[in-house]
């Protein structure tokens, strides 16, 4: 705990489980990551030899009068001759295969060292990745269907920077897995607050803060499952899935296409024919909508979330289960989002923004960024307040259902009622000392807040109607998420207001946090903003 | 210098700030890059209405029409580029028909890139980009001076240092 604690602090937990040596993956690794297509050769090379040796006996068949022994002879013969040959082939190719599998596992191999999570493989083309720990973002268990079934799972590290800054652990025992995966929260977790010492400051020197164990949070990623907080019944997300845009647009189409048909035939078995015909032409369409709704089912069922007082985590996934952790205090930004379809059922989807899962534009990635696909609006408010203990129920309430200017919003200027025809009343923002937070959207009803503590960079932006009507656009920029915080058409006065006080605000928020984690005293939470002062 | 200037005075157009322009060169090298662009086109054009066809100069007219439109746009967008370097943010402004005032806070500035191509050196300019943790929110400023633009550089890296604040 003193000053050489922090060069050997990795080391203990290390000895544990022996990561500073080279470890090997499980050596079924090479099959189950062959996968399908290895199951598919293998099959292909097993019935050939079948064929091989079927057709063999009945060529022996057709062609001798003493049937059974000559043939058997004759197959026995071909199968010597030539059978003998196919299946050497056969059997070469597959000790290749299988040796190449060896050599694969052979040469993949991993160890922790030095602050770096290394990873080596290949024979001929060597590779070498290093993920510096700091630098891990989350750490997650992933299990394939067919690693499911051999009973293996996939750590996948994930690093700030970039889309492909991912390294899989492909595969490890499930237990073994699940210690590996500990281990390295455990070993990244002490790393992860921001660097302790600013050059030259004087509190990192004297005061150093006692070690990673020491802080009340650390501790909270080695738990190991943590806390359930809630599930999401399969039949509730089959649904909400169904509930959707895509699938209502094709119910009505059909409804519509149904009675014309209907009406125009009159007969049920001509508005068939006519059915017929026009499923090709909608079959790229219904082909794609279904395809996005399965894969959406998949990607959120059996979906659990649970707590570790530092880490929020996400187990999800009906056939390839996954397992994200979400660290607390890398949530940049939260939302809330309820479709027009949703609305009669009262459900909310949860998401979230967090600092190095990399995203794309669609809110597709592998990585799960949703921590709650569908539930009820007091669900919706429990997982909030659970990720952001500073944001009160009340207020996400007011902003999930409300409208108007009471409770202290700020609304689009009315002006820019030719915009927002039906959420001019509604859409709009109010800012707490922790968090600024934007509702918008009559229909479809969207809340994000963003802690002013997260706040990238600022921008406001006016288009030609805009600067007609004296109306701005302000966007507090967040890291890639599905989470966006903008407050459109606001009066320009106001926008500019905005932009300057969240400017400040963001700026004392920052240095406070700073202060915080200097000395330790709020490790882990967004920065409690009751005490901005005290720095 | 700049500690005396008052953040909350940020407007989205004018304002008594000492708003900076960029460097006019920065024109000229779009200038040429567009006449560089569109000298092929009104060269096919032309030629291809002296030896083919009169109607090819409709295709000159149009490509002249165009590079006049440029050029004005240009001079126009240049001259609406001016930033600003706040205690603790730059502010860079761009705009006239979509205006719009990016403001990115020191502390949150990841690493700041200074390029310049072989046409902007020759003029002696180079663009700053400024890079934060998010990818759309990096502002860029181009056409500053060289040494203006490594100072700044070197000014901003020293102090996104002081102010760094985590994720």
């Amino acid at each position: 705990m003193t000053a050489p604690d922090r060069t050997s602090e990795p080391l203990p937990a290390v000895r544990d489980l022996g990561l500073h040596q080279w470890q090997h993956l499980h050596p079924l690794s090479p099959i189950v990551r062959g996968g399908v297509v290895g199951i598919a050769i293998l099959g292909y090379a097993a019935s050939q030899l079948v064929d091989d040796v079927f057709r063999s006996v009945g060529g022996g068949d057709g062609g001798g009068d003493q049937q059974s022994e000559q043939g058997l002879r004759d197959g026995l013969a071909v199968l010597f001759e030539h059978s003998l040959v196919a299946s050497a082939v056969v059997v070469a190719g597959m000790l290749l295969i299988g040796l190449a599998g060896w050599l694969s596992w052979r040469f993949a191999k991993f160890r922790v060292a030095e602050g770096q999570l290394e990873f080596r493989k290949g024979w001929i083309f060597r590779e070498h990745r290093q993920v510096p720990l700091e630098r891990v973002q989350a750490i997650e268990i992933s299990r394939p269907l067919l690693a499911q079934l051999t009973g293996l799972s996939q750590v996948i590290v994930q690093s700030a920077g970039g889309g492909d800054a991912q390294l899989k652990l492909a595969f490890l025992g499930a237990g073994r897995a699940d210690e590996v995966r500990h281990e390295l929260l455990a070993l990244a977790g002490r790393r992860d607050e921001p660097p302790v010492a600013l050059p030259g400051d004087p509190v990192s020197g004297s005061q150093a803060i006692p070690g990673p164990r020491g802080v009340p949070g650390a501790p909270g990623f080695e738990a190991s499952e943590g806390r359930e907080v809630l599930r999401v019944p399969n039949s509730r997300l089959f649904v909400a899935t169904i509930l959707h845009g895509g699938t209502i647009f094709l119910g009505v189409l059909a409804l519509v296409a149904g009675s014309v048909a209907l009406a125009t035939y009159g007969s049920t078995f001509e508005a068939l024919t006519g059915a017929a015909i026009a499923l090709p032409a909608l079959g790229p369409l219904v082909l794609g909508i279904a395809v996005n709704r399965v894969g959406e089912l998949l990607k959120h069922g059996n979906f659990h979330l649970a707590e570790t007082g530092t880490a929020a985590r996400v187990q999800h996934g009906l056939t390839d289960k996954r397992t994200t952790t979400i660290p607390l205090h890398r949530i940049q930004a939260v939302g809330m989002v309820q479709p027009l379809w949703w609305r009669p059922l009262g459900w909310w989807r949860v998401r979230v923004n967090v600092a190095g899962i990399a995203h794309d534009g669609d809110g597709d990635t592998d990585d799960e960024t949703t921590v709650l696909p569908v539930g009820t609006l007091d669900q919706a408010l429990a997982v909030l307040t659970l990720l952001d203990p500073a944001l009160s129920e009340s207020e996400l309430r007011t902003a999930a259902l409300g409208d108007g200017e009471h409770g202290g919003w700020t609304l689009v200027s009315p002006r820019a009622r030719t915009f927002d025809a039906l959420s001019w009343q509604r859409s709009g923002f109010t800012v707490s000392r922790h968090s600024l937070m934007v509702r918008a959207g009559r229909l479809s009803r969207r809340v994000s807040v963003m802690p002013h503590a997260r706040v990238q960079s600022l921008t406001l932006s006016q288009g030609p109607l805009d600067q007609r009507l004296d109306l701005a656009t302000v966007t507090l920029v967040s890291t890639p998420g599905p989470v966006g915080v903008t407050v459109p058409h606001l009066e320009i006065g106001t926008a500019t207001r905005l932009l300057v006080d969240e400017a400040a605000r963001a700026r004392d928020a920052r240095q406070f946090v700073r202060s915080a984690c200097v000395t330790g005293e709020v490790p882990s939470q967004l920065g409690a903003p009751a005490h901005t002062d005290e720095r | 210098m700049t500690s005396e200037l008052d953040p909350s005075a940020v407007s989205l157009r004018g304002g008594e700030l000492p708003w900076q322009p960029v460097s006019p060169a920065l024109r000229t090298v779009r200038l040429i890059a567009l006449v560089g662009w569109l000298l092929p086109f009104l060269l096919a054009f032309g030629a291809l209405a002296i030896l083919v066809s009169a109607w090819f100069w409709l295709g000159v007219a149009v490509v002249a029409a165009l590079a006049a439109w440029g050029a004005w746009l240009i001079t126009r967008q240049v001259s609406a580029i001016t930033w600003l370097e706040l205690p603790d943010e730059i502010v860079i402004r761009k705009g006239r028909l979509f205006r719009s005032l990016v403001s990115i806070p020191y502390g949150r500035l990841q690493y700041i890139d200074v390029e310049s191509g072989p046409l902007m050196r020759a003029r002696g300019i180079a663009s700053c980009e400024f890079h934060t943790a998010s990818p759309e929110s990096g502002g860029t400023l181009p056409g500053l001076p060289v040494e203006e633009a490594e100072a700044l550089r070197g000014r901003l890296a020293a102090r996104g240092e002081a102010q760094r604040a985590g994720l």
